[in-house]
């Protein structure tokens, strides 16, 4: 089954095309990678699917539903979650409150269920520091947490490993996995390090300049010529 | 939380209580005249600080439910109706206006809503001089009363400021309060987490607005009158405010502290020097927005520690 059908989504920034009839399929339960050059797209098409952007044209199915254009929390409340490229914690909450906030939305967690969410992502330890005083990579994991204590159906991961070193791009990826498998979480994510993607996402989309260039498995993908051509350039994959 | 967390917290509580139900026994009218213009300040204080604390919206336009309280009651006794039903039109009417004002505020942001709702005080302050069949004009409305209201008012105060506190508490344990401060902390975020800001926001502004409307509601019961002076002046709009943020949001007790230290230091200059109070309350609000943190001599005590953990931005 389908979770997300994108058709026809293009939008503008003044005189700058940022997405051009882009389209795209989504199964459930899977992870597919959306790579790209900066300014290719990618997050524009975040910020279009959760609603924080209102798309100019296209439509964006969710479960056969066309969300283009509700608002943010409405999206979110169907099951759509997603995490920021510039990691966005809640100023002036602890780590616990911050994920307790986004439980809210499935009902009321427990604590333990949340304490729980923080170990998974090496978060105990700050449950009650200020999130705004986290490092880095904490505040990347922290992005996440707070998607996971939401369950989604559908989750856009924003270049979730950037930042990050390997062993910490290692337990994202496993976090990203186990959605998958007890929610059923199907999830876009976003990123330029193609080997991490790959040990994660089914399909890959290459997106260039607001165009979707190629798409299919990662070796469909990787030796596609377009892609080759305009994102990887002459050398080769790191793998 | 301060409030009823420990033995120590209740022995406090109950001492306060107790000293406050014994003033009018003990001191003359013209005391609780004082206590209950303090009480009044207080309420609106706290009425403010429940949206200022938690959203971090600025609503400086929280004299404009005082007043339509104020003026409702006043409209209401003196065309002779009972008072029970002067208290439901004046809350109704209170009620009416906070929403109509919150739905119409509620895309502003920042400054842009302080401003915003510190318009609203002006625009009620020109419907008050201009609708004369209804406020009196400028000589306002006039009720009687008698010395035993300004002792029903005080009791009333004691109880609403109480009220006021254990609910901004408990608020902020509720999810309610987690979703008000997601707001602060993120408006953007709070929404990608399903938290519609829109509704939250009105409904923390109407719940803020009956306390300070109520407090509008026995101000006239006690002073007798109302006037767009006694309503949307400068000790209404402002004096609030400046109680509340002059200490910082590290505690909900704060404002009633930055209360006493406002009307202190408010009797003194008016007792020493009466042209420039204003302009030293002026003063003392910049100085609060300058230096909110060195201005809080009190705030490493333990007594006014922050027992929950819960932070803010100012802490």
């Amino acid at each position: 089954m389908q979770v997300l059908k994108i058709e026809n989504l293009s939008h503008v920034f003044g005189p700058l095309k940022v997405l051009e009839d882009v389209y795209l399929d989504l199964e459930d339960n899977t992870i597919t990678a959306i790579i790209g050059p900066n300014g290719s797209g990618k997050s524009t098409l975040f910020n279009l699917i959760s609603g924080t952007l209102r798309p100019q044209g296209g439509n964006i199915l969710f479960n056969g539903i066309n969300i283009a254009g509700f608002k943010p929390y409405v999206i979110a409340r169907r099951g759509v979650s997603r995490t920021f490229q510039d990691p966005q914690p809640l100023c002036g909450m602890t780590v616990l409150e911050n994920v307790k906030t986004a439980s809210l939305l499935t009902g009321t967690a427990s604590k333990e269920s949340l304490l729980r969410i923080l170990v998974q992502c090496s978060l105990e330890n700050e449950a009650d520091t200020d999130a705004a005083g986290l490092s880095f990579a904490k505040l990347r994991f922290l992005e996440l947490a707070r998607v996971m204590a939401m369950k989604p159906k559908l989750l856009l991961v924003d270049e979730p490993f950037s930042g990050l070193n390997t062993s910490e791009i290692e337990r994202m990826s496993n976090l990203l996995l186990r959605m998958r498998d007890e929610f059923g979480t199907s999830t876009l994510i976003s990123g330029h390090l193609v080997g991490h993607l790959a040990k994660v996402a089914k399909e890959f989309v290459a997106l260039h300049r607001g165009k979707v260039i190629a798409k299919g498995s990662f070796d469909e993908v990787r030796n596609n010529p377009a892609v080759i051509e305009t994102y990887l350039g002459e050398s080769n994959v790191e793998n | 939380m301060i409030i009823m967390k420990t033995a120590e917290d209740i022995v406090i509580a109950t001492l306060a209580l107790a000293t406050m139900s014994a003033v009018p026994f003990v001191s003359s009218s013209y005391i609780v005249f004082l206590l209950n213009g303090i009480m009044v300040l207080a309420l609106c204080s706290l009425s403010f600080n429940l949206v200022y604390a938690d959203t971090g919206y600025m609503n400086l336009g929280n004299s404009v439910p005082f007043g339509v309280g104020a003026y409702a009651f006043a409209f209401a006794l003196s065309h002779n109706w009972s008072a029970t039903l002067a208290v439901v039109v004046s809350i109704l009417a209170i009620l009416f206006f906070s929403a109509l004002s919150g739905i119409f505020i509620v895309r502003l942001k920042g400054a842009y809503y302080a401003i915003g709702t510190l318009a609203l005080v002006l625009f009620a302050q020109a419907l008050a001089y201009n609708l004369g069949w209804l406020t009196g004009g400028y000589q306002g409305i006039i009720v009687s009363v008698t010395v035993g209201s300004a002792y029903s008012a005080y009791y009333i105060l004691a109880f609403l400021n109480a009220v006021l506190l254990l609910l901004t508490a408990a608020i902020r344990k509720s999810s309610f309060g987690y979703r008000m401060r997601s707001i602060k902390g993120n408006e953007i975020v709070a929404s990608t987490l399903g938290i519609n800001a829109a509704v939250n926001k009105v409904i923390v502004l109407i719940i803020g607005s009956l306390f300070a409307g109520i407090a509008g509601i026995l101000s006239t019961s006690y002073n007798g009158f109302v006037t767009s002076e006694s309503s949307f002046g400068i000790s209404i709009t402002f004096l609030p405010v400046i109680m509340a943020i002059l200490l910082g949001s590290f505690s909900i007790v704060a404002p009633l502290i930055g209360v006493t230290i406002v009307a202190l230091a408010s009797e003194i200059f008016v007792t020493t020097i009466p042209q420039l109070t204003d302009f030293m309350l002026g003063i003392l609000l910049i100085l609060a927005a300058l230096y909110p943190k060195n201005l809080i001599v009190l705030k490493n005590s333990r007594f006014l520690k922050n027992k929950s953990g819960v932070r803010s931005a100012s802490s």
